[in-house]
């Protein structure tokens, strides 16, 4: 799939969104008001505390919208295929994936891209900007492109989490529970993983190594003569396409175990 | 073209409990059972050949055609198509083949036919002048003109038909695999459908796999034809061999020159309608025994006229498809099943 196939794909999308634009509009001001009310928790929250294990409310909201901007990123593209794979599956519908010119992988990504997530991007890069211009963080030509990289690997990270269940399907059918788990987990990265015990930080970075999407790159931001910051925050660099592209490697041999349904 | 070298497919059907308990429970035991719906089928076609697949509900049709178009892995056999293997080589095969289901759509739903046209020519790369020289040809011949530019959620389901069939051949591909193109559509849709995919078959020596419940479909269209039954390959032949061999019963309409009664001596014929001095009998037997049938009826009675003809292929299929239920009650084995042929 090229560049050039793939925004015609986004062409129809957006087309075929925009018959039911009233319902579009509405679930955008809805994520809007949504996300906006999640920021204001957290700001309510420090109101009390001023810092959170030495993070203050700019340094949250920077660390909050690395989240946001970069699932938003990695589930326009992942979000409504993966979730709704397993009733493809049942349905039998995926079988046009796999008879395609195309690798069913990229055809089934593109033909189900979500342009809904342009709010969530909106808020995010919002507060992102503005917390940038809030927090000292001594801006470099390298912290600039460290940045952009972080947000790009984040989004492959934020996609693979979803394609890594997505493709459960293909053996067990039936895996909304597992994302409903994922949204759970994703939770805990809402707040700098410091504030919680050993045991589960070590899992949040290495086992479901979620800490890379925003908790290190945000340490290696704010202050990258710490050594191990530096090296953490490399390692998320690596991480997401590394992540990603394992997860696309399962996903394929998933798409190989495909019954299909009666016909 | 295609060469399918004892194939088998076999289903896992796993044994579900409900719920999240349920849920995790199959994640860690995963009893299942298994179904073997295609059970060491062996044929080939060359190119240009129509092909009707034909068999009973459940026998296997669909599941051989998802094999051949790479959608499903074999679990025993080899096919090539193009001599590639279709799982294997999914992309290039695609390429090459179009496929239609009759019960699944490959258009956009929201939006327009021609958007879903105007996608598939950049998937499939097609030159600009294939693309009109095919969209001309398949506004005219499928009548897409007449709702091209309207949603796909607005058309009926023989427009749709029409639209999913063009979209399978634009990129002229060299094998197309129609699974039941026609269930569902009134006697002009399916007239219109068939002469397009024979005129395809006929100009472009497209190959022709089809499957369909109606049996015109596949007399109309494929010269040949392969029954299937319990996963099994039972016939494979042409459709006038399948008649002479199989039942090669003549209908023979008698025309008296006075009512002979009730009763008129018959060996080995069934009388199947009387009006009186018309009666129309069925035998078992071809065209020779038909003959002298007709002899030694005339030898007792007056006949004024006869009319001769073959049972239609309905009624040979029905016939057939009993009998194979029937072999089955008897437990007969596949050996002697074949033997009947
Ligand atoms: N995905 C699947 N999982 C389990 N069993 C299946 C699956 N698909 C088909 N089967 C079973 O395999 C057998 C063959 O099914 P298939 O769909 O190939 O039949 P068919 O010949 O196309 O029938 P029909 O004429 O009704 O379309 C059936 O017994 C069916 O129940
Ligand atoms: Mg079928």
């Amino acid at each position: 799939m090229n560049i050039r196939l793939f925004s015609y794909f986004i062409k129809l999308i957006i087309k075929s969104r925009m018959e039911y634009r009233g319902a579009f509009m509405i679930g955008a001001v809805g994520q809007i008001l949504g996300y906006a009310a999640n920021y204001l928790v957290i700001w309510l929250l420090l109101q009390n505390f001023d810092t959170i294990n030495g993070w203050n409310w700019t340094e949250i909201a920077f660390l909050y919208s690395l989240n946001i901007l970069t699932y938003a990123i990695g589930a326009s593209f992942t979000y409504s295929p993966m979730v709704g794979l397993d009733q493809t599956i049942i349905n039998g519908d995926f079988d046009k994936y796999l008879t395609k010119p195309l690798s069913p992988f990229t055809y089934y990504l593109a033909s189900l891209f979500n342009i809904g997530y342009i709010a969530h991007i909106v808020i995010s890069v919002f507060v992102l900007l503005w917390s940038i211009s809030q927090v000292d963080m001594g801006w470099t030509a390298v912290k600039i492109i460290y940045l952009f990289l972080a947000v790009i690997s984040g989004s492959f990270l934020q996609a693979a989490a979803l394609v890594v269940i997505g493709s459960l399907s293909f053996t067990f059918l039936r895996v909304q529970y597992l994302f409903s788990i994922l949204f759970k987990i994703k939770e805990f990265i809402a707040y700098p993983i410091s504030i919680y015990g050993t045991l589960l930080q070590l899992i949040l970075t290495w086992i479901i190594p979620l800490a890379m999407i925003n908790y290190y790159p945000s340490l290696y931001l704010f202050d990258e003569s710490i050594l191990t910051n530096k090296l953490l925050g490399i390692v998320a660099l690596v991480i997401g396409p590394l992540a990603f592209y394992l997860s696309y490697k399962l996903w394929m041999r998933g798409a190989n175990k495909y019954q299909g349904a009666g016909g | 073209m295609i060469q399918v070298e004892g194939i088998s497919k076999e289903y896992k059907q796993f044994t579900r409990s409900p719920g999240i308990i349920g849920s995790m429970k199959n994640l860690l035991s995963r009893e299942h059972t298994l179904l073997k719906a295609v059970n060491e089928i062996s044929f080939s076609i060359e190119k240009g050949e129509a092909v009707g697949y034909l068999g009973p509900n459940g026998a296997g049709k669909s599941t051989m055609i998802k094999m051949l178009t790479g959608i499903l892995v074999p679990t025993s056999g080899t096919i090539t198509v193009n001599n590639l293997v279709p799982h294997k080589h999914r992309k290039e095969i695609a390429k090459k083949v179009g496929i239609v289901f009759g019960q699944r759509s490959q258009l956009w739903w929201d939006l327009p036919v021609e958007d879903s046209f105007e996608l598939h020519r950049r998937i499939y790369n097609i030159q600009d002048i294939d693309y009109r020289k095919n969209m001309n040809i398949f506004l005219e011949l499928l009548n897409l003109k007449e709702f091209i530019t309207q949603p796909v959620r607005q058309l009926s389901l023989g427009q749709r038909m029409r639209a999913e069939i063009g979209l399978a051949l634009l990129h002229n591909p060299d094998i197309v695999f129609l699974d039941e193109p026609t269930i569902g559509l009134d006697v002009i849709a399916k007239d219109n459908i068939r002469s397009f995919i024979k005129q395809m078959n006929r100009e472009r020596k497209v190959s022709i796999l089809l499957t369909s419940h109606d049996l015109k479909d596949i007399e109309e269209i494929c010269p040949r034809m392969l029954i299937v039954n319990k996963g099994e390959l039972i016939f494979d032949g042409t459709v006038d061999h399948l008649k002479s061999s199989l039942s090669s019963g003549k209908i023979i309409t008698i025309e008296f020159a006075s009512n002979p009664g009730e009763y008129v001596a018959l060996e080995n014929a069934e009388l199947i309608a009387d009006q009186g001095i018309r009666k129309t009998f069925k035998i078992d037997k071809g065209l020779d025994s038909a003959i002298d049938f007709v002899q030694s009826v005339s030898k007792r009675y007056p006949i004024k006229d006869f009319i001769l003809q073959d049972s239609d292929i309905e009624d040979i299929i029905r016939r057939y498809y009993r009998s194979l239920e029937d072999d089955n009650n008897n437990e007969l084995t596949k050996q002697e099943r074949l033997s009947v042929i």
